[in-house]
């Protein structure tokens, strides 16, 4: 064969596997619901269909996917906006159907300094009522940055609080007695479970329940009950972490990352008596949410992990088995902005937000579908 | 003529003490990272010390992505902070003539201060220089910018020296 027809030969080959490759992952569509959120950071879903979307801006408010209107949630608390501090998580309670609570975290403003709080409250027609404060961090800073704040019930219906290192404070997620760099596990009441790992240690906070992290923004657990975490490294070393209660996940005495002046924060990735991460980024893709699918759309989906990330704007599908990340695939690179949360609806869409960081009022709704719908 | 070796030895000078006072900063921040890991049980030794002394010199080199878009590295705002220190206290003591060693020497720890405040301004409270972040880190991180206002004036009147005595000769 001549050398010309070898390459035209290679070159069509090439190129039609690579067609069948695009072909294959394009699997699905993308439906952009709505175009107008002010820095939306978390969506729940109501057993009724619709969405409850909070904005980091202060708003919580209600979507109606079939009607496309939007309703907004009256009677939050003040919150403190600034920076990466504002309304943030929102989680229902296990048995909302019947005691209509709803979960959410959020920054305020105190005389000792910034910090995350998380209250509970009930959802009827549109507003909240009898809310109480269930946890206030002893995370007090002058930064609005590094929060945590994702939320996450645990089958036995106890709440877990990821709390952020303050930015400034990273040294004391390695000591118990502040909830700087934890993760922490109370009651559906805010009082604190018996059986925390640190309930019979001496100058620990009691509801501690994992420490060492840095700015953790996704919990979520699988069919299991296995819980996984994500934190923001540095620059470079985002990771992932499968959570077991009493552990010392390492930061900042042990990272895959460096501090952003170019220095290093530790020259050390190990220490025993200190977790590794199942996966870990670097360069960083800025980790912000996570959610399993176990919906029907996608069966090829099924189990997967999905990992929303805003640097520079896409989905990571992890394969996980025997806890371990087997594959990873990047996926919705073509929505082209940073992606604040990804959650799989009752209906086995998966959502996905944008935050629409630099412009006023540009967040999305996104719904991911089959192709063949 | 003098004008010319004043103008050489002012920058010589100014180069010679930035770069000392850029690197004991660094050195400030490596020996801080280090020390908390020693009392978190690590074995740190003379080797990673010396990587980590080195790696850092060397990350000081990475851009940091400033608010507004402009990137610029740990020397440059070293540099930077300095030159405003110096050339400022240049012109007061031309109006008011304050003691070479102290003025410099307050012009460093101002300088160097400078830097902490205006990255806390910029980045909502934030301390890019982790060492910086406690009350006697602060203060070593000032003096170190002390002493290389002093390093400046001392290095500056000998450079000058030098040059006349040449002139002489």
């Amino acid at each position: 064969m001549k050398k010309k027809h070898k390459f035209i030969l290679v070159f069509t080959i090439f190129f039609s596997l690579n067609f069948y490759a695009n072909a294959k992952d394009n699997n699905y569509k993308l439906e952009t619901l709505y175009d107008g959120l002010d820095m939306p950071w978390d969506i729940d879903f109501l057993p009724n269909g619709d969405f409850l979307i909070s904005e980091l801006t202060g708003k919580l408010k209600i979507y109606n996917p079939s009607l496309k209107t939007f309703t907004t949630v009256s009677n939050l608390p003040s919150v403190l906006v600034k920076s990466q501090g504002g309304l943030s998580d929102i989680e229902l309670h296990p048995d909302f159907e019947t005691n209509n609570l709803i979960y959410f975290s959020y920054s305020i403003k105190t005389n000792e300094g910034n910090t995350l709080r998380v209250s509970r409250a009930k959802l009827l027609d549109n507003a909240l009522s009898k809310m109480e404060v269930i946890f206030t961090a002893n995370a007090f800073r002058e930064t609005s940055a590094h929060y945590g704040a994702r939320l996450l019930f645990l089958n036995d219906s106890t709440l877990l609080i990821s709390s952020g290192d303050g930015f400034n404070h990273r040294e004391k997620a390695q000591y118990l007695d502040n909830h700087f760099g934890k993760i922490v596990r109370i009651n559906d009441d805010g009082t604190i479970p018996s059986n925390n790992p640190f309930s019979r240690k001496d100058k620990a906070l009691r509801d501690i329940f994992t420490y060492g992290h840095r700015n953790q923004q996704g919990l979520t657990k699988d069919i299991n009950g296995i819980i996984y975490s994500h934190e923001h490294g540095p620059k470079g070393g985002d990771e992932l972490n499968i959570i077991n209660p009493g552990l010392n996940y390492g930061w900042p005495a042990i990272t895959y990352g460096i501090d952003y002046n170019g220095s290093i924060i530790s020259p050390f990735k190990r220490k025993e008596g200190m977790e590794q991460p199942i996966k870990y980024w670097t360069p960083s893709i800025a980790v912000s949410d996570m959610t399993f699918y176990y919906g029907d759309l996608f069966p090829e989906w099924y189990g997967n992990l999905f990992i929303s990330a805003l640097s520079p704007g896409d989905v990571r599908k992890l394969v996980i088995s025997d806890n371990k990340v087997v594959s990873e695939d990047i996926m919705f690179k073509e929505i082209g902005s940073r992606i604040r949360s990804i959650k799989s609806s009752n209906n086995g869409d998966l959502i996905i937000l944008t935050d629409g960081r630099g412009k006023k009022n540009s967040g999305k709704i996104i719904r991911v579908l089959p192709n063949k719908l | 003529m003098y004008l010319i070796k004043l103008f050489f030895a002012l920058v010589v000078a100014f180069l010679f003490s930035t770069t000392i006072t850029s690197i004991f900063i660094l050195f400030q921040n490596t020996i801080w990272n280090i020390f908390w890991l020693k009392t978190q049980g690590f074995d740190v030794s003379f080797f990673i010390l010396i990587d980590s002394l080195l790696h850092d010199l060397r990350g000081g080199l990475t851009p940091i992505l400033i608010q507004w878009g402009v990137p610029i590295n740990m020397y440059a705002v070293i540099f930077i902070a300095l030159f405003f220190g110096y050339f400022l206290t240049a012109i007061i003591r031309l109006i008011i003539p304050v003691n070479s060693i102290f003025s410099y020497g307050f012009a460093g720890f101002l300088s160097v201060y400078s830097i902490i405040f205006f990255t806390k301004m910029t980045f909502d409270e934030i301390v890019l220089i982790s060492s910086a972040r406690e009350p006697l880190g602060l203060l070593i991180f000032c003096l170190i910018g002390s002493i290389g206002g002093i390093f400046f004036n001392q290095f500056k009147e000998n450079f000058l020296r030098i040059l006349i005595n040449e002139k002489k000769t």
